[in-house]
């Protein structure tokens, strides 16, 4: 993971960006088959082994497999996931490389998902890979990966940029960011981080997502005994949050702001949209300043965000169109940018699917926000059922809702 | 209209065919060949979601019109372009190499059949053409002084013959792109589509040929004429050559190219470039190497091996060494489990690339333009043996290497 990941979100260029299919809705049905390659089926597991889902795999040679892990972190343990993540990615890049398997490691507001691809035949392999990835973390690499974070998330701290967005995930968010913050992460000891891991890396907790031709007695055999095994999982932290540091002084000669909506709903199509609405709305907006929309998950739904930057003469046309982007995003939404904006966010679900681990994640990643085995295909058909009305409802929905922040 | 003859294996019946099972032990990707307006259709039945149809031709920019260089590419992107706009296409490769061109599209299996009707259709591709040009002429601009172009071209002089055809920039120049109209733009797709050509769709079973697109699909408009294949040789060369270039620029660019014996096995020839891939980034990475990759390109005498490292000028006569020794360094397995672990990478290399429906449907083009067979990926790469990765990289012919950057003295 890079230190990035300390803001990961979809960050839409305000540049102009190609909408080259500018399909109809409704147009794009990727399948009307019987087995949908959207849809999993459970398999039986166990008392105490992993929920297990299997996707149709149409006799590929090739094995994918996501297990997630629902991480619920106290306010003390901020950014307690995004250390157990990193110090998973790190433990399985050798082996992975060794056997030249894909593997993707991702903290998201709702856990942790560990995934490796290879060949059916290297299964054994592979399922040694995920155990290792879920395997409890080294105590004694701990203070470094913190020390990595640290260090991410002070640079980001010097800037403008980060600072307001910092700001704004803490005002905007229903739990801390996931990369942890300022307040955080310096109280994240190994031990902390360790009961972070045995509380929440449970068998029964976790739920693994398979696509390939595996037959379900070596899947069980090799895939249950994940995770956390022994002993009584220890208690959630309480406690208040813990008290955030003024953020540094910055001398600067620009001067920086955000605005943040919240309220859209986590599974409506409506959201990356309308992002892709108010990029374009900013992108023709008068005025010399930068800015740039962001849609970042808030744990409670989807947040929509725009942050920009200008000189002092130029701060009120940026503050203006920022302050306005709902309107000129509905404004937009109501003529032929709304299909353009829909073929962007289609083009973009679909190419995902277009690797297995990508396949695996767009649709593991849906059922865990909405928790319907068919959360993806209901996902994929509202975006094609999606109308400029129901854009403005969601638009309507945020008036009302935003956080601002300034950094001078 | 003439029907297309040839070589594109036009069938009789165009829906006849056969079912091969490209792959045993349970592995499921049938392959159905039919015709299509006068090409062989190789459909790919796979687990992939989407679709991937690749139209791909053995004719690039050598073949571009003496003061029309840069033709096939501005055809060729003027075609991407023009297909990007199809509903249900997601995206388009246009691939222009010397010696070949191909297009991927990826695409809803709804989108499929307007897909394979307007790859070969040439009203489609000028569409495209006037915001082509102008992004070429656009790009050519910005990069016209960049030392990267002045490395291709230097090194497709020394692999292919300084003033051969062969060795034009792919691009062309800003002069050369600046005549190329409609009229030359179709005379060239008429060209191009008079050659044998792959045509390779790769999806789920359901995205299957419509019948109907059969007796609707637009014919090109020249019939295309009979082309032998040119015999290769042995090897494209057989004795070294060193070509050092001075430029008072920051980095040290090497590119190495090692003639390839014409009947070393594909698969043997890949597994090769992945090995030598891995020796040019180890990890950690080498202290001063700013890029590294292999590639295996045709130079008009046959095809060869070419290497490519950007480094810092400090560690540029130790990577001309190490390229310089790649095939001697690569040895017979001294230890089985060496090996075994080296051939399941190759083989997850292969199959993991060959999972992604556009890419896979490249791979099965090239195949049948190179051998007319697609290879089955999961087998081949079992039947490798220890020693044939260190006899087929001392098969290679002797190297001719580009230093092109700064003096930096001994040994620069």
């Amino acid at each position: 993971m890079a230190p990035f990941f300390v803001f990961s979100a979809v960050v839409l260029p305000v540049e102009g960006q190609d909408a080259s299919s500018s399909e109809t809705p409704g147009s794009s049905a990727i399948s009307g088959a019987a087995s949908d390659p959207l849809i999993p089926v459970p398999i039986a597991a166990g008392p105490g082994s992993p929920r297990i889902l299997r996707l149709p795999h149409g006799g590929s040679p090739i094995v994918a497999l996501r297990l997630f892990v629902p991480l619920d972190e106290a306010a003390s343990e901020a950014g307690g996931g995004w250390i157990i993540a990193r110090l998973a990615e790190l433990r399985i890049a050798e082996a992975s490389r060794r056997l030249g398997a894909a593997v993707s490691v991702r903290r998201t507001p709702e856990g942790i998902s560990y995934a490796v691809a290879g060949p059916r035949t290297d299964f054994d392999y592979l399922a040694y890979i995920l155990r290792l990835a879920a395997a409890e973390p080294d105590a004694s690499l701990v203070t470094d990966v913190r020390r990595e974070l640290e260090g991410a998330l002070d640079g980001l701290l010097e800037t403008g940029p980060g600072q307001v967005e910092l700001e704004l995930r803490l005002r905007t968010g229903t739990g801390p960011p996931v990369a942890g913050t300022p307040g955080s992460i310096p109280r994240l000891s190994a031990a902390a981080v360790l009961g972070l891991w045995s509380r929440t890396h449970r068998p029964e907790r976790a739920t693994l997502l398979v696509s390939g031709g595996v037959e379900r007695p070596l899947l069980l055999a090799s895939l249950t005994e994940i995770g956390a095994l022994d002993g009584v999982a220890p208690v959630r932290p309480g406690g208040p949050p813990p008290t955030e540091p003024p953020a540094p002084d910055l001398q600067l000669i620009r001067r920086f702001t955000g605005r943040a909506w919240s309220g859209l709903r986590a599974t409506d199509p409506a959201a990356p949209v309308l992002a892709r609405l108010a990029a374009e709305a900013l992108r023709t907006a008068p005025g010399d300043f930068e800015a740039r929309v962001l849609l970042w998950d808030a744990g409670s739904g989807p947040v929509l965000a725009a942050t920009g930057v200008a000189f002092p003469a130029r701060f009120e046309a940026l503050a203006g169109a920022l302050d306005g982007l709902l309107s000129a995003a509905a404004e937009l939404a109501r003529g032929d940018a709304f299909t353009r904006a829909v073929a962007e966010v289609r083009r973009e679900w679909l190419l995902g699917l277009g690797d297995p681990l990508g396949r695996l994640q767009i649709v593991g990643s849906a059922i865990e926000g909405d928790d319907g085995l068919d959360a993806a295909r209901r996902r994929m058909d509202a975006l094609d059922a999606l109308t400029p009305a129901r854009v403005l409802e969601a638009i309507d929905g945020l008036r009302g809702t935003a956080a601002r922040v300034t950094v001078r | 209209m003439t029907p297309p003859a040839t070589h594109r294996w036009r069938s009789a019946a165009l829906l006849c065919a056969l079912v091969a099972i490209a792959s045993r032990g349970g592995a499921v990707s049938a392959q159905t060949t039919t015709g299509y307006d006068g090409y062989r259709l190789d459909h790919v039945d796979s687990s992939a979601v989407l679709v991937a149809t690749t139209l791909a031709v053995p004719s690039g920019s050598a073949d571009d019109p003496l003061g029309l260089e840069g033709l096939t590419h501005a055809v060729a992107e003027a075609h991407r372009i023009a297909l990007e706009r199809i509903p249900g296409v997601l995206s388009v490769d246009a691939g222009v190499l010397r010696s070949r061109v191909s297009w991927t599209v990826l695409s809803t299996p709804s989108a499929a059949d307007a897909v394979l009707r307007s790859l070969t259709a040439v009203d489609i591709m000028l569409d495209g053409l006037p915001t082509a040009i102008e992004e070429a002429r656009r790009r050519l601009a910005f990069t016209a002084t960049t030392p990267a172009v002045d490395v291709d071209t230097e090194a497709a002089g020394l692999f292919g013959g300084f003033g051969s055809p062969w060795s034009r920039p792919i691009r062309g120049t800003s002069e050369t792109v600046a005549d190329v109209d409609a009229e030359a733009a179709r005379e060239r797709w008429s060209d191009l589509l008079g050659r044998r050509a792959a045509l390779v769709r790769v999806g789920p079973p359901d995205a299957g040929l419509d019948p109907a697109s059969m007796s609707t699909a637009p014919r090109p408009e020249v019939p295309r004429a009979q082309e032998a294949e040119p015999a290769a040789p042995a090897l494209a060369w057989t004795t070294p050559d060193r070509l050092r270039v001075t430029r008072d620029v920051t980095n040290v660019w090497i590119v190495a190219a090692f003639p390839i014996p014409s009947d070393l096995d594909r698969t043997t020839r890949d597994h090769l470039l992945h090995r030598i891939e891995e020796i040019l980034n180890p990890v950690p990475g080498a202290p001063g190497t700013i890029g590294a990759g292999a590639e295996v390109a045709r130079v008009p005498t046959g095809d060869v091996l070419v290497v490519r490292v950007t480094a810092l000028p400090f560690g540029a006569a130790r990577w001309e060494d190490r390229i310089s020794s790649l095939p001697t360094d690569i040895t017979p397995p001294f230890d089985p489990e060496f090996f075994r672990w080296e051939r399941r990478r190759f083989r997850a290399h292969l199959l993991l690339r060959d999972a992604r429906a556009g890419e896979r449907a490249l791979r099965i083009a090239h195949d049948l333009l190179e051998t007319g067979a697609v290879r089955v990926l999961e087998e081949d790469a079992w039947e490798l043996a220890p020693d044939d990765l260190s006899n087929a990289a001392e098969r290679l012919g002797p190297p001719r290497i580009l230093v092109f950057g700064p003096d930096i003295g001994a040994g620069g």
